[in-house]
């Protein structure tokens, strides 16, 4: 699956936090290793809902970005880095606990049945959708 | 094996931190968590004098197995080793922190929580956390870490109640177990506020492909067949006639243990509702019908730690003895003010338990069959799956929720344990 031709929606309200899609992105970027910090994809746990981040792909970010400040959410600062997908060279997020690599989300292009994010997500939060 | 080989050994007398191999034998023999627990608290001959805690994760715990998310404790209570059942998160982050088993021995000096940060353990001081709400314990430690972290680290912690009565529950990250047989007050005399997990251990399987193949279709035929699915579970709830989960259900947004398809438990504005089996206690134990009144319990509940089937029980002999009138003591069925009332008065009978209660006033068959009555709702749900009682048996031990029958059949549970187990499966 060509990432350039497709994009993750992202359904929160149907989230129900069960983290079996960071589980199903560890087990398939790795050789078999169950561990949600090799997880392109991670569920945050917001006051009332579960937002699914996905570690998107680099993008040209300046040193000025626009979003890198703090933002309020129910009452909590977050650094908004945190929000936008780890798209960022400069602050990734998401890294491999023992060597600190940065991880970034490619859809999984090596599998032909697309996101294993996607295919394990029973409550339909996540979904594939054609952008071109 | 999916099993990490390890338990941990956690002293609160001494401090001392060990951790030790579990045999090949016994992690074969015994997969599931509440199996491994009962094992360990057998080997460890646990005791009312040596009152040890046991945790147990079960072998597909973590690994991403549908609704194999329940991590069981053990430890002696009433003259006999029980065991509960933790929901939610706490299972995988102890294997993701390198174990199957936690034990906990001795007591500590003064109030403390432990804190397993992967290979980071601490025994750390908790006077200043001590008196705090479950909600407020889990609030006061995760803000040590930052964001990230804070939310990676799943609690279970105890509340007022289990210092002073015999209703004491346990809470895990926001959610209060329904049955958490009294093991809250194991915690208290441990002076044990809380125990605060967070893995970065990676978990192997012995067959990944294969493993992702059964789970990956596994998922698609649940998407597919999913309001066939609800349809079933749902009706076989209503069978058992708790209308006040009904109540629930259209209240909250619902939640789901780690890897669990299923997401029986209801949220709402970030606060859990009573599951099943707690609209059961409110509902046919305690009399209460009208959600608004079974909140205002659950909250109060929630806040000082009470345990709802142990408050059920108590409620529910005190009506029995008012009825039988051989105590001038009467609670009425769904007095809310009356329940609330007792509550609150820390020296009040309905905090002896219900066991004291029937002891008391020689009750004891009376106790028995109100104690039996959410087995027999149980088995009027499962009764909606063929042959339930012998698939129970099977898939039990090995660690699943028995909701998920409702869900997969049991062949391809019993397939996704040997995949995740076996080197040589299929070969």
């Amino acid at each position: 699956m060509d990432p350039r031709l497709y994009r993750m929606r992202v359904d929160t309200n149907k989230c129900t936090g069960c983290r079996h899609c960071e589980i199903a992105c560890a087990l398939v970027h790795t050789d078999g290793k169950a561990n949600y910090h090799r997880a392109r994809i991670r569920v945050i746990a917001l006051k009332d809902r579960f937002l699914p981040l996905m570690a998107g792909p680099y993008v040209d970010v300046t040193e000025e970005c626009a979003s890198k400040k703090l933002i309020n959410i129910d009452g909590v600062l977050y650094d908004q880095c945190v929000i936008c997908r780890a798209s960022c060279p400069n602050k990734s997020i998401f890294k491999e606990p023992d060597s600190g690599f940065p991880l970034k989300c490619d859809f999984c292009a090596f599998r032909e049945e697309g996101p294993a994010c996607v295919q394990v997500c029973n409550s339909g939060a996540l979904n594939v959708v054609k952008v071109i | 094996m999916a099993n990490q080989g390890k338990l941990l050994r956690i002293n609160l007398s001494n401090g001392l931190i060990e951790a030790e191999f579990i045999a090949k034998e016994l992690l074969e023999e015994c997969p599931g968590g509440c199996v491994l627990a009962k094992a360990l608290a057998r080997i460890e001959d646990v005791s009312a004098e040596n009152n040890k805690l046991i945790f147990a994760a079960g072998a597909l715990n973590g690994t991403g197995a549908p609704a194999s998310a329940l991590c069981d404790i053990a430890g002696y209570v009433n003259n006999e080793i029980v065991c509960a059942t933790l929901p939610l998160h706490i299972g995988p982050e102890i294997k993701f922190c390198g174990y199957d088993a936690l034990i906990i021995e001795g007591k500590a000096e003064a109030w403390c929580y432990i804190l397993i940060n992967g290979d980071d353990i601490k025994i750390l001081p908790a006077e200043e956390i001590s008196e705090l709400t479950p909600l407020h314990t889990e609030m006061a430690i995760r803000s040590q870490f930052d964001h990230w972290r804070g939310n990676e680290i799943k609690i279970v912690s105890i509340g007022e109640a289990s210092s002073f009565s015999s209703l004491g529950g346990l809470i895990t990250d926001g959610f209060l177990l329904t049955d958490a047989r009294s093991l809250g007050n194991v915690f208290a005399e441990k002076n044990l506020k809380a125990i605060a997990i967070r893995g970065i251990f990676d978990l192997k399987l012995a067959q990944p492909p294969k493993f992702n193949q059964l789970i990956t279709e596994a998922m698609r035929s649940f998407r597919e067949e999913k309001k066939i699915f609800e349809e079933k579970f749902f009706k076989a709830l209503e069978k058992a006639h708790v209308p006040l989960f009904t109540h629930i259900q259209c209240e909250g947004e619902r939640r789901a243990c780690f890897s669990c398809p299923i997401a029986c438990l209801y949220q709402k504005n970030g606060q859990f509702l009573p599951n099943f089996e707690g609209a059961y206690c409110f509902s046919k134990l305690m009399g209460i019908n009208v959600l608004k009144d079974a909140l205002d319990i659950y909250k109060y509940c929630f806040k000082k730690g009470i345990d709802l089937f142990s408050l059920g029980l108590s409620v529910r002999m005190l009506i029995e003895i008012g009825r039988k009138g051989v105590s001038e003591i009467y609670l009425k069925a769904g007095d809310k003010e009356g329940i609330l009332k007792l509550l609150k008065e820390k020296d009040s009978l309905l905090h002896k338990g219900a066991l004291f209660l029937a002891k008391e006033y020689q009750m004891e068959t009376e106790f028995e069959e109100i104690k039996s009555g959410l087995e027999r709702i149980k088995n009027i749900i499962f009764s909606q799956i063929e042959d339930f009682d012998k698939k129970i048996k099977k898939i039990k031990p090995l660690g699943f929720c028995p909701y998920i029958l409702f869900a997969f059949p049991h062949e391809l549970l019993l397939d996704m344990y040997q995949v995740a187990k076996r080197s040589n499966y299929g070969s």
